[in-house]
């Protein structure tokens, strides 16, 4: 989806050995800098606050028009920065588990209730 | 050379096994993905990038830029052991985001059919689109539903969500289970007395069969006089809602259930399927569905898909209101 939108998406590998009985996921890029992008239908806010070039702009709003056709009122977008390159890593619709516990957790719930008030 | 058709799901299953060997008779241009591969690969790989997903496993890679277009039967299977559960749930995560955007032509998309897993909302949607459907209630409680339903074989009860059920008239004996609507709601509709009918939609072109039984649910009959089929005539202004009904969902495949009031001939919807098992009304229709599917997607053209993207428990037990008996086993392993 977020490829569809126009973000810039990394590639992502899971690996399943079932003579090792274990898994491993890759991506690539890893980011250098991560910054989460809360957006609500007509407003967004940034945790880490990293400058984001003009582009970012139009594929935020083209996020924010596909949020109107898919029905959500808000989502949390994963960004990885890396010399200028923006990359979006994930949308969730819901915190994970552990940010909901952490101090990032905390500055999720205080952006969300900045961007709906 | 591309292979034009990539047919995803367990070659266990029936439907996507029959659609196979007729894939095979008819010389179609096809490969299958079958997940049952999961239960004994040594390793698999699924690879996501932004214009691509490529999925590696018993020595075989499937890389999905490479086909025109997709019949998905892609579902997660409890393979019984974590890992290789793990893996099943990545494929089918993988697969259904691609499905869901990819440019080729998909039956069907996982959007078009999502409306079908909440059967109460599916038919106040098929409702709004202009179908006549019977008076539905979910319940929840045994004091509600004493005084909306009755015992009197008025009601016909079935599973709210897309797990599958028989569904069973409102009779005593469920009436004396109505204490464990409080572990899960369930769906009641008002019983239509008539014969079944079958419609399915291939593209624009519909193929319909009538089924007269003496079950409640055709599906599922066991008495002694067996299931009679016949052809049908779908009544024109049925046909046009069937169509538009997937063109507004971007359903190229559907399986629509109807019940006819023997009271008054009115058409009941019960709901349109997105992922129908259609191999038995196949063979009995002289393969006709099968052949228009695979005609669809051997001529599959992205323009053609519409693609429109639009607690308490009750005392003393854990049973849920639908007995086991009444939940029918997934036939994939």
């Amino acid at each position: 989806m977020l490829s569809a939108i126009g973000w810039k998406t990394p590639s992502v590998s899971w690996l399943y050995d079932f003579h090792l009985m274990n898994s491993d996921k890759s991506r690539f890029p890893a980011p250098r800098e991560r910054d989460l992008l809360v957006l609500t239908r007509r407003r967004h806010a940034q945790i880490a606050k990293i400058t984001l070039g003009p582009d970012c702009d139009i594929l935020i709003k083209r996020t924010q028009n596909f949020m109107v056709d898919l029905d959500l009122d808000w989502c949390v977008l994963a960004l990885g920065i890396d010399e200028d390159e923006v990359t979006a890593y994930g949308l969730q619709t819901e915190l994970p588990e552990n940010l909901s516990t952490s101090v990032a957790g905390e500055l999720v719930g205080a952006a969300i209730s900045a961007v709906c008030h | 050379l591309k292979a034009k058709i990539l047919l995803i799901g367990y070659g266990t299953e029936p439907t996507l096994r029959h659609v196979c060997q007729q894939a095979a008779r008819l010389r179609v241009d096809y490969d299958f993905l079958d997940l049952i591969a999961v239960r004994d690969a040594p390793r698999i790989r699924v690879e996501q990038t932004s214009d691509d997903l490529v999925i590696e496993m018993a020595s075989r890679q499937f890389r999905f830029s490479c086909f025109h277009s997709f019949y998905n039967r892609c579902d997660y299977v409890d393979l019984g052991q974590p890992l290789r559960n793990l893996a099943v749930s990545r494929i089918f995560a993988s697969v259904s985001a691609w499905l869901e955007f990819a440019g080729a032509l998909v039956v069907n998309r996982p959007s078009a059919g999502a409306p079908n897993a909440n059967k109460f909302l599916h038919a106040a949607e098929l409702q709004h689109y202009g179908f006549e459907t019977p008076e539905q209630i979910i319940v929840g409680n045994r004091l509600c539903a004493e005084s909306a339903l009755d015992a009197g074989g008025a009601w016909i009860n079935k599973s709210c969500s897309s797990s599958r059920s028989i569904a069973t008239v409102l009779d005593p004996e469920l009436w004396e289970r109505l204490h464990l609507l409080t572990n899960c709601p369930s769906l009641f509709q008002r019983r239509i007395v008539g014969p079944d009918v079958r419609v399915h939609v291939v593209g624009g072109q519909l193929f319909a069969e009538k089924i007269v039984s003496q079950s409640i649910d055709y599906r599922f009959h066991r008495g002694d006089t067996p299931n009679a089929y016949s052809d049908c005539d779908v009544p024109a202004d049925i046909c046009r809602l069937c169509l538009a009904y997937c063109e507004m969902r971007g359903l190229l495949l559907a399986g629509f259930d109807f019940k006819i009031n023997d009271y008054d001939g009115n058409w009941y919807a019960l709901e349109a399927n997105p992922r129908p098992g259609f191999e038995a009304f196949d063979r009995r229709q002289g393969y006709q569905i099968s052949k228009a599917l695979l005609s669809l997607l051997s001529d599959g053209v992205t323009k053609a898909e519409s693609g429109k993207h639009q607690s308490s428990f009750a005392s003393g037990s854990n049973d849920a209101f639908i007995s086991e008996s009444r939940r029918p086993p997934i036939r994939i392993l």
